[in-house]
């Protein structure tokens, strides 16, 4: 979900908050899905670091900043001794009182105490509320709560019926209500506090062996939604809590986690990511009063729905989402097929001294690496169940149909070889380059270039 | 419409985007479709809070109410079920108390000390337990508890060192563990349900219903609104199990008050109340320790250890108003007729309790063992009021192991018999048996034993098989502690491999010797069990079946003292006895009152041989005057031929007193041979000491019979003066032994007499004997002679001429040349065979029989004798009298004017050898004096002819007192009679010995004092011989110079006169010679030799062979 959150922020989402703090909770350092995610944000940002967004810049690719807390590596809140530990052994259950083992005993199961944390707790949340409760008292709690402003607010992304997120979610909440270890406690402790808690919307392949039983997903949701209901969502302790799932499961192979655990890209992920951008855009008063709460719904009738197109998504999201999208879709097709016949002979580029040294340099490759994420992340989506599949994202000619369900408008033109597919992204290009701010570096320009290429284009063909 | 990306369907929302939207709440959760919950097997691990198993439970409570089926098989119905099985080992506690601990983990306590810990993630754990604790404690009522008390296994195959299976929970009062727990399910099992932790999920309204009664009191104690709103889910679920109960039930948990918890006791521990939320949990009141509370228990004061249930096995309304496990039992519950399972190993009918029961297949046997014959008071009939059919116990071993024979015996409540046995005509009998339970109630189990068909065990129907056997017991007495008991078990039976167990109590006794003396074809065997222990009850083991015979004791005191008089005599033994030392004695006899064998059944009927088998090999039921047997008896042992005297011998057993001998019953077993001359056989101590034993226990089971005391008991025995002092001791050793194996060891209560001076004391006490006074006892092989002059006792004399040497065979002369029996024989049997027709004559005839044959005169003798005072013959006023007959055969008076004229003559030639006076009295005891009648019946004629011998050997008159002859009816009694009657009873061998005094025959003044045997030459022996010839001419000069004495006085055929003396003044040195010969073979089987002192006089040497002779050839 984070990775469709940078997504949205790369292609220019709308986030009412300036800066993105994410901060990852997960014993399980080698997941694949994390660790793209980890990749793309920092691309992100090595990105967003050459880029300036004041005045007159009107690029807003990679516009939301996103850092992670001070001296926090790969956005990862290091869990210590969980590696290579089991649980009972992480409490140390042969020195405690006997009382206290006793307790232990009732409240977890063998395989609790058994289980090995390496890869998370496994579904096992119960065990995921103590041992990530280190979280309090570590020093990356600290420098968070110190780097903690007014008016900053915080989302809580989990899922209900896995391991680590399900225990992490209502222990982070508690932990942030409760605690009164840092400076900054009381703008915590009366901070808004948003969470999406991800129903399940996927199954694994049976294995026996696993951790992981997804024939028990929805028998685990039913009795943590009923836990939340309790104890999270009648004493108010969040503001607003964003409910998703769905009830056509996609399949994914069985991996407890690890390198394997490498999951398709989701559109619940996605609207997840929205659900964020939903949150922050909500006004103090909004969230004021009782826990607020949200579903999302798609604007269509069919329950079976398939294949989802922008169409079928709700007004506003489709404002939010269907232009930065299109464009940073766009600016990839671009820089994928034309870019490299084109730059030498084309003013936008010459101009701007984009020469092959800026294109050979790390700042284009990121970006050139950045969209080739995005692509992936779209196509992931696409290959899903449900399908979200927006965009026909390959070589395709004519280039303007690549919004699925959405013709572009015919050209007005009588000239038209000049104003088709790619000719018409040059002329786009080179019809703007001239108008900003000469004093910009040349990342700046890129940038700005395409931006407002893309946001032309946009207009003319799809009048976003 | 849109579709909206969630699980749950619900139709009027309309939301694009992120909308708002509702809670998701119970509504929602519900209608989330899980398609594998209504099966869901997988531990439910979803819930992000240390105290997830609490809240698993909580929901659970709430899912499977919700789910409308208290009965699925959810993982949600395994958690409550496993809650549930918690609480109830909560109830059960003190069951298990061995196998649970319950820990407590206080709150404040256990936090603050984690979070002080020294490691991080102690610290972390207090942290997490203590954040929850307090943002969840309105949902889990965490913010009213104080303690957690935990349940922690210690039972047999127990995984861990710890292992908590449950605990209680502030939410739900109980939660399990969420580990399997089965490897506890068997140790564990509880009141009314089947294992707990278990596949078979059991809802509340499923389980025992007292610990549903205890679950909503504890409910009602809280206060149901109270308990509603702290457990909300609880509450409905007990709510719901409560429509599922009986109208019974329902209205017993309408009646909880708040109170009503206080039918329960507390639990605590360590003296602290287990509680949650201050309800407090209490104990299975099922239980005192593994004892089950209940009214079905049996009531049994025997039985030590955990009572067992039991159960009727029809369906009725007889028990419904009796608890039974918890609750009361029910019209519909039956027990199983049969349950092959242990004790320990059954489960109680309409529950799943392992605990013991009992039921009428553990009680009754299959088979009944029937009977042709009535019974006897002696034994437990059955409280069978037909008395044609007897029948034997059909109780199994295990009845026994509850119950005593008293208590069987018995009533149980209401005057009810606790056994009965009713029998119908065609042959079945119907067996009640009434088993005591609580409450003064009691299980009454019925079986009805069918005649020729096989048992069926399943469906109540036993079997009835006659078997005929006769049984007796001997003594039936119960002894005391510190009193030895010797039993005699007599068995006939006419079944092949039937055996008897005795038991005492339920422990079986040890047989010290079981003899079977005859096998059972073709007729019954003859069987005897010695026992020395206390049983109380008989088992009869035919193989496929056993049924008990339940003897009916007598209990004795000890309040009388007795003395027996006994006196062993060679050829007839006597027994007097006295109480409380009266100088009055009497025979010893069985009354009907003091039968001691105790027969199972009154008569054999048909079997014959079963009768008989009692008299022939134990005794007969009553002995006494007026009976067929009485005392004196003859001394004979009847043993069995394979009989070992270098082993232990048993009286009754290997041998016995053949009280049949000489009347009736043969021929004789083929298994058993009679031994008469006991008294001088050679080398057959044990001969001795086991006729003398069966003697014994006949005395003492006399005493006990008759509330004697044993220990004061007095036992007199005698010995003749010609025993030598060696053979004496060894007699003595023999009556010491037997004294105290049979009443102790008080010796002094052992009494030695001589046969010679017991009489004086007898005819002292009863007859008035003058100063000067002579008794002579005249037995079968000896005469003792007891002189007292100036009532001062001065000899002591005694030889070996009695009655034996009239009717004997001489020294080796045969049978077939004994005057006697020759002469009588025929006339007697002709006499017999002429009243055949009498009852019991053809006895006797059989009897005749066989002792004609025997190889010795002396029995043949002994026997006719014994016809005159046999039973029948007096009752049928047979005149048969052999003594009569003697003394019709003139002839023959000469044999006996030989005998008592040398007897007395030589008696005559003692005392004036001493310088005695004259005697004035002359007292005859013995059996062998009866012959006297032979001479004359008349005491006057009797004093005449003895003053006639002692005036010519004194040479003086008798002047003013003239002679004066006692002589009793029943002369053998003398000597008894006499030893009750003495007062000296501590004469002693070496005293009496001193009184000894013995002619040595050759002349009127040597003495035998200091002659051995080795001086017994040729010369002496002629000397003896010389005086013989001696005496026979004094004895016939007697009958001249006395104006034909013998003729006129004794009726003596002076036509044989002549002839009489020739014969007797024939060989009589050879035949002293004979005599010695046969004296020093005696003396070598007794270990004596040629240096020993000649005790006797020589003088009768000669005259033995001359009364045999005198007998045959006249």
């Amino acid at each position: 979900m984070l990775r469709a959150l940078t997504m949205l922020l790369a292609s220019g989402a709308e986030c009412a908050f300036e800066t993105i703090v994410p901060i990852i909770i997960d014993p399980d350092d080698s997941a694949a899905d994390k660790t793209r995610t980890v990749e793309a944000m920092k691309k992100y940002m090595a990105i967003r670091e050459k880029l300036d967004f004041s005045n007159p810049n009107l690029n807003k690719f990679y516009k939301t900043e996103i850092k992670p807390v001070d001296g926090m590596a790969n956005f990862g809140f290091p869990l210590n001794n969980t590696r290579d530990c089991l649980f009972k052994d992480f409490i140390k259950v042969g020195e405690l009182s006997k009382e206290s083992r006793a307790l232990v005993s009732l409240l977890f199961s063998e395989k609790n105490l058994n289980s090995d944390m390496k890869v998370g707790f496994k579904g096992n949340p119960n065990i995921g509320s103590v041992v990530l409760n280190q979280f309090g008292t570590s020093q990356h709690y600290k420098d968070f709560a110190n780097g903690f402003k007014e008016g900053d607010r915080i989302f809580i992304i989990s899922s209900i019926f896995g391991g680590t997120g399900a225990s992490g979610f209502p222990l982070l909440l508690k932990t942030l209500r409760s605690d009164k270890s840092s400076q900054s406690w009381n703008l915590i402790s009366n901070a808004k506090i948003g969470a999406v808690t991800v129903l399940p919307y996927f199954q694994v392949s049976q294995d026996d062996n696993s951790g992981v039983d997804s024939s028990t997903f929805l028998s685990k949701t039913k009795s943590a939604l009923a836990y939340y209901e309790n104890n999270i969502s009648k004493n108010g302790s969040v503001d607003a809590l964003y409910y998703i799932g769905d009830n056509i499961p996609a399949s994914y192979a069985n991996h407890d986690g690890g390198s394997e655990q490498k999951n398709n890209a989701h559109l619940i992920e996605l609207c997840s990511a929205l659900g964020i951008l939903n949150f922050a855009k909500m006004s103090d008063s909004e969230l004021a009063g009782d826990t607020k709460h949200f579903e999302y719904g798609l604007d269509s009738n069919d329950d079976a729905i398939h294949s989802i197109v922008f169409s079928d998504l709700g007004k506003k999201t489709k404002e939010d989402i269907q232009k930065p999208l299109t464009q940073l879709l766009l600016m990839h097709k671009y820089l994928t097929y034309k870019l490299h016949d084109e730059y030498r002979h084309q003013p936008w580029a010459i101009d701007n001294g984009l020469n092959k040294a800026f294109f050979d340099d790390d700042f284009f490759s990121n970006v050139q690496a950045f969209s080739n994420y995005y692509v992936e992340w779209l196509s992931e989506m696409s290959n899903n169940t449900r399908s979200f599949s927006p965009f026909n994202i390959g070589r395709i000619k004519p280039l303007f149909s690549l919004i699925n369900g959405k013709s572009a408008n015919r050209p007005w033109t009588i000239i038209p070889f000049l104003l088709k597919d790619y000719a018409l992204f040059d002329n786009a290009l080179n019809s703007n380059f001239k108008k900003w701010n000469k004093a910009a570096n040349k990342e700046q320009k890129f940038m700005e270039v395409f931006y407002r290429a893309t946001e032309k284009l946009v207009q003319q063909k799809f009048n976003m | 419409m849109a579709k909206i990306l969630r699980l749950h369907k619900e139709s009027n929302d309309n939301i694009t985007d992120w909308g708002l939207s509702k809670r998701y709440g119970k509504d929602v959760i519900n209608q989330i479709t899980d398609p594998t919950g209504a099966d869901a097997k997988k531990e439910i691990t979803s819930i992000p809070s240390p105290f997830a198993r609490i809240d698993l439970a909580k929901n659970a409570f709430k899912w499977v109410v919700d789910s409308n089926d208290l009965e699925g098989k959810t993982i949600h119905h395994k958690m409550v079920s496993d809650c549930l099985d918690v609480a109830e080992l909560f109830f059960n506690y003190d069951k298990f108390s061995d196998k649970l601990e319950i820990l407590v983990w206080d709150k404040d306590q256990e936090i603050a000390e984690l979070k002080k810990s020294r490691n991080e993630e102690h610290r972390i754990l207090g942290a997490s337990l203590e954040m929850y604790l307090e943002q969840d404690a309105a949902t889990y009522n965490f913010q009213d508890f104080d303690r957690i008390y935990l349940l922690n296994y210690i039972g047999p195959d127990k995984p861990a060192q710890m292992n908590i299976i449950g605990a209680t929970s502030p939410a739900t009062l109980f939660v399990s563990s969420s580990n399997n727990l089965r490897y506890s399910s068997i140790h564990l099992k509880s009141n009314g349900q089947d294992l707990p932790f278990d596949d078979d999920y059991s809802p509340l309204y499923q389980r025992d219903f007292a610990f549903q009664k205890y679950f909503y009191a504890l409910r009602a104690s809280f206060g149901d609104a109270k308990f509603a709103q702290y457990f909300p889910e609880l509450d409905a679920y007990l709510l719901e199990c409560y429509r599922h109960l009986t109208d019974d039930q329902k209205k017993t948990i309408d009646a909880l008050k708040d109170d009503s918890i206080q039918q329960f006791e507390e639990l605590s521990i360590k003296g602290n109340t287990v509680e949650v939320l201050g309800i407090h949990l209490c104990k299975n009141t099922a239980f005192v320790g593994d004892q089950l509370v209940s009214d079905f228990i049996i009531k049994s004061d025997k039985y030590v250890g955990v009572k067992p249930l039991v159960l009727p096995f029809q369906k009725g309304n007889d028990y419904i108003t009796l608890r039974y496990v918890q609750d009361n039992w029910s019209k519909d519950y039956e027990a199983p007729i049969y349950d092959d399972r242990k004790l320990n190993e059954r489960i109680l009918p309409n529950t799943s309790e392992k605990y013991p029961y009992l039921t009428i297949g553990d009680f009754l046997e299959p088979v009944i063992v029937s009977m042709p014959y009535e019974m006897t008071d002696h034994f437990f009939n059955g409280n069978n009021k037909d008395k044609k059919t007897s029948y034997l116990i059909p109780l199994t071993d295990r009845f026994f192991e509850f119950f005593t024979v008293e208590d069987l015996m018995g009533n149980v409540a209401t005057n009810k018999k606790m056994f009965e046995i009713r029998s119908s005509i065609n042959g079945s009998a119907e067996v009640t048996l009434r088993i005591p339970i609580q409450k003064n109630r009691y299980i009454e189990y019925s079986r009805i034993y069918y005649t020729k068909v096989e048992p069926d065990l399943m469906a109540n129907k036993g079997s009835a098989i006659e078997k005929r056997f006769g049984l007796g017991v001997l003594p039936l007495v119960a002894f005391e502690q510190g009193l030895k008991p010797f039993y005699r078990i007599a068995f006939f039976s006419e079944e092949n491999g039937s055996q008897l167990i005795f038991k005492n109590s339920n422990e079986e006794v040890e047989i010290k010797s079981h003899i079977i003396r005859r096998n059972f074809k073709p007729n019954c065997s003859i069987e005897s069990y010695v026992l020395e222990d206390r049983f109380d009850h008989i088992g009869l083991d035919l193989g496929p079946c056993k049924n008990y015979i339940i003897p009916i004791f007598k209990t004795v005191g000890n309040a009388t003292q007795f003395t027996f008089a006994v006196d062993f005599g060679t050829t007839n033994t006597h027994v007097e006895y006295s109480l409380d030392g009266s100088k009055n004695s009497k025979s010893f006899n069985i009354g009907k009152e003091e039968q001691q064998m105790q027969r199972l059944h009154k008569d054999y009927g048909e079997e014959i041989d079963i009768k008989s088998a009692f008299d022939e090999t134990f005794i007969p039921n009553t002995i006494g005057d007026g009976d067929m047997y009485s005392f004196p008896i003859r001394t004979a042992l009847a043993e069995n031929v394979n009989i070992d005297y270098k082993k232990q011998t048993n009286s009754m057993a290997d041998a016995n007193i053949p009280f049949r001998f000489e009347k009736a019953g043969l021929p004789y077993p083929p298994f058993y041979k009679v031994r008469t001359d006991i008294k001088w056989s050679n080398n057959e101590r044990g001969r001795v000491t086991l006729y003398l034993d069966n003697l014994f226990f006949l005395l003492r089971n006399k005493v006990l019979l008759n509330n004697g005391d044993l220990a004061a008991t007095k036992v007199i025995w005698f010995y003749p003066l010609s025993m030598t002092k060696s053979r004496f001791n060894e007699f003595k050793a023999i009556w010491q032994s037997l004294y105290n194996k049979y009443f102790g060891d008080n010796l002094n209560n052992l009494i030695v007499l001589s046969e010679s001076i017991a009489p004086y004391y007898y005819y002292k006490a009863k007859k008035g004997l003058k100063s000067n006074a002579i008794t002579i006892d005249v037995g079968g092989g000896t005469t003792d002679v007891f002189v007292v002059d100036n009532n001062v006792p001065q000899i002591l004399t005694s030889f070996r001429f009695a009655s034996n040497s009239i009717f004997g065979d001489g020294y080796n002369f045969s049978v077939e040349d004994n005057g006697f029996v020759n002469t009588f024989k025929d006339r007697l049997k002709s006499h017999l065979e002429s009243n055949q027709k009498e009852m019991g004559v053809r006895d006797i005839l059989n009897a005749f029989e066989s002792i004609s044959n025997l190889e010795n005169s002396s029995d043949i003798i002994a026997f006719f004798f014994s016809i005159a005072s046999n039973k029948v013959i007096q009752e049928k006023n047979i005149p048969i009298d052999f003594l009569q007959m003697l003394a019709d055969e003139e002839k023959l008076k000469y044999v006996f004017i030989i005998f008592y004229g040398a007897l007395l003559y030589h008696v005559a030639k003692l005392m004036k050898a001493k310088g005695l006076h004259m005697p004035q009295t002359l007292a005859f005891s013995g059996n062998g004096s009866r012959t006297l009648y032979v001479l004359s019946n008349e005491k006057d004629t009797l004093a005449l002819f003895a003053s006639l011998i002692f005036e010519k050997v004194y040479g003086e008159k008798y002047v003013s007192d003239k002679l004066e002859v006692i002589l009793d009816n029943e002369p053998k009694l003398a000597t008894c009679k006499g030893g009750v009657a003495s007062r000296i009873e501590d004469f002693k061998f070496e005293e009496v010995d001193g009184l000894k005094s013995s002619l040595l025959g050759t002349d009127d003044t040597t003495f035998a004092e200091g002659v051995k045997y080795k001086d017994l030459t040729d010369d002496v022996l002629n000397k003896v011989a010389n005086s013989v010839a001696e005496f026979i001419d004094f004895i016939f000069s007697l009958d001249s110079e006395n104006k034909n004495f013998y003729l006129n006085y004794f009726n003596a055929d002076r036509r044989f006169m002549t002839k009489a003396k020739d014969i007797c003044l024939h060989g009589l040195l050879e035949y002293a010679k004979q005599g010695l010969a046969k004296k020093k073979e005696e003396l070598e089987s007794w270990g004596l030799n040629e240096e020993s002192e000649v005790e006797e006089t020589l003088f009768f040497y000669p005259l033995v062979p001359i009364l045999n002779l005198l007998g045959s050839k006249l």
